[in-house]
């Protein structure tokens, strides 16, 4: 997709973003430290040691540059350990970001490059990412009286949100690829096809053709390039940067096991782990969060992030999606960015892109998107890594 | 058969290519891990000893990939020839992740889940055992 730009290149454009987006500015020179999350680049791009690179790139060299390594929870894990850095007094102003560079690997290379992140028993036993995700589906579907029209929902949920999102990957609704599908078949002279809503193209098997039962195409998310980075400053010094800073409420991380040990296979114990040390620390209830950013790599994942992070009951995801609660009008937007499944994912950079999308909401500075109501003031954002063994949760709040 | 062996991954493969499913008990807590673990992670002491499984379960998730590993690929599988892995829940409780055999025809990948399953092992060569379950 960006066949021009590297992984330097990637994590320049985002710092450019960022210099932009501090109201007050800043100079770099005053940056102390790097932490920043990476998955695969020892493997897609054969060149494991990014610190000192990007470190160079930015003009920072010799300020220290750490990589976090937690599968697609990287960037997560590089923002708690910027936050504990500030937190001990060390540093002042930390720089905290995230960078992949996948898309130059054809599919089947992404996929063994992904499948690092897996638990070796599941490699032996076949599974891949999707694969993982849909026996996991099966489980929900069967414990919960769920099937594949609860997924779909979620699919086209996170479509219609990034159609609203001028950075998202897949920037269309299901609604308006299907009517370009339909207009170009049209166009080469074939019959037009009959779908009469987009339920209807999602159940086309030739539309969307299946690629781990019950997951079809539209349940995963994109190979993505991309990056994204956030300043983060101590609390004493943040009105030199903005009048409206946000703060970081809560943070969290947990571990967790693979299907064969997990406790349940419908639960991430380490979604479970971070949400309860962030909403300890924040002080705060999952009833207080008012939207959130979850690691919706496959749409499974979504309807059981939602429930473990406590936003609704166990085996309720399915349902309270269904009645458009997630949505941008409901009662609890999940994902207002059009998350990993169109918003794209980028590994490595997910977590802090993740963070970006619930800064630019609970500034206002959403677009099209935006949340309504003055009262927006906490969200949060949610990543995993991996079957579940890595997860970070962070709860940003508005300071003003 | 040899139970004079470490509680390792290799241990585990090699029992496999022998057609054993082993595992490793807790003596302290008593909990039955496949596979086995040289730690118990309740405890943390080291006293283990192996345990073969009988062998019978129940599949408790299942999918069937279309879109398989480069590995599986060579040997022919995705596409039109679809790939079968799942869960087990096994008699004695725990959870083994295996290829599931018998189940390509389920498009779905949901009505095999709950049905009674028994192991099996493939062999590709001598190096690679594969654990296989297959509906009783």
């Amino acid at each position: 997709m960006f066949p021009e730009m590297d992984s330097k290149d990637f994590f320049l454009e985002a710092f450019a973003d960022l210099r932009d987006s501090v109201d007050a500015g800043f100079d770099p020179a005053d940056i102390e430290a790097l932490y920043f999350g990476n998955f695969t680049n020892d493997f897609f791009v054969g060149q494991s040691h990014w610190g000192a690179i990007l470190s160079d790139a930015l003009g920072l060299v010799p300020a220290p540059s750490t990589r976090t390594e937690g599968a697609c929870a990287s960037s997560g894990l590089a923002f708690r350990e910027a936050c504990f850095a500030i937190a001990s007094g060390f540093y002042d102003v930390v720089l905290v970001g995230g960078v992949e560079d996948m898309s130059k690997r054809s599919t089947a290379e992404v996929s063994e490059g992904l499948a690092l992140a897996a638990i070796p028993y599941e490699l032996d036993a076949g599974f891949n990412f999707p694969g993982v995700f849909g026996a996991i589906a099966s489980a929900y579907f069967d414990k919960h009286d769920a099937n594949r029209e609860h997924l779909i929902n979620v699919t086209i949920k996170s479509h219609e949100n990034a159609s609203r999102n001028p950075r998202a990957q897949l920037g269309k609704s299901v609604r308006q690829m299907m009517e370009s599908k339909a207009r170009r078949a049209v166009e080469r002279g074939h019959q037009p096809p009959g779908w009469s809503d987009e339920r209807e193209f999602l159940r086309d098997e030739k539309a969307n053709p299946v690629v781990a039962s019950p997951l079809h195409l539209f349940d995963c998310c994109p190979i993505s390039d991309g990056a994204a980075c956030l300043l983060l400053v101590a609390d004493e010094i943040a009105g030199r940067f903005t009048d409206h800073p946000l703060h970081v409420a809560g943070i969290g991380q947990g571990s967790g096991r693979g299907l064969q040990a997990a406790e349940e296979l419908t639960s991430f114990e380490a979604t479970r782990a971070a949400a309860d040390e962030a909403y300890q620390m924040a002080g705060l209830g999952p009833g207080d969060i008012q939207f959130a950013e979850v690691h919706d790599c496959f749409s499974i994942a979504e309807l059981i992030h939602i429930e473990d992070l406590g936003f609704f009951e166990p085996g309720q995801g399915h349902l309270a999606t269904a009645e458009g609660l997630t949505g941008l009008a409901g009662s609890m937007p999940i994902n207002t960015s059009g998350g990993l499944k169109c918003k794209g994912h980028p590994v490595g950079a997910t977590g802090a892109a993740q963070l970006v999308e619930v800064w630019q909401q609970l500034r206002q500075q959403a677009g099209d998107r935006q949340l309504p109501g003055d009262d927006l003031s906490i969200g949060l954002a949610h990543n995993l890594g991996g079957t579940g063994g890595t997860s970070s949760v962070t709860i940003l709040r508005r300071g003003d | 058969m040899n139970l004079e062996r470490p509680f390792t991954d290799r241990s585990y493969a090699a029992f496999l290519s022998e057609e054993q499913l082993m595992g490793s008990r807790c003596q302290d807590c008593n909990q039955l891990f496949i596979p086995p673990r040289g730690l118990c992670p309740n405890c943390h002491t080291e006293n283990l000893d192996w345990e073969q499984a009988c062998g019978r379960g129940r599949l408790v998730a299942l999918t069937r990939m279309a879109m398989v590993s480069p590995a599986l690929a060579e040997e022919g599988y995705g596409g039109a020839r679809p790939y079968c892995s799942g869960v087990i829940q096994l008699d004695e409780g725990p959870r083994v992740v295996a290829r599931i055999a018998g189940t390509e025809d389920d498009e779905t990948g949901q009505d095999g889940i709950g049905q009674a399953m028994q192991v099996g092992f493939e062999h590709l060569d001598r190096e690679t055992p594969r654990l296989v379950f297959r509906p009783v």
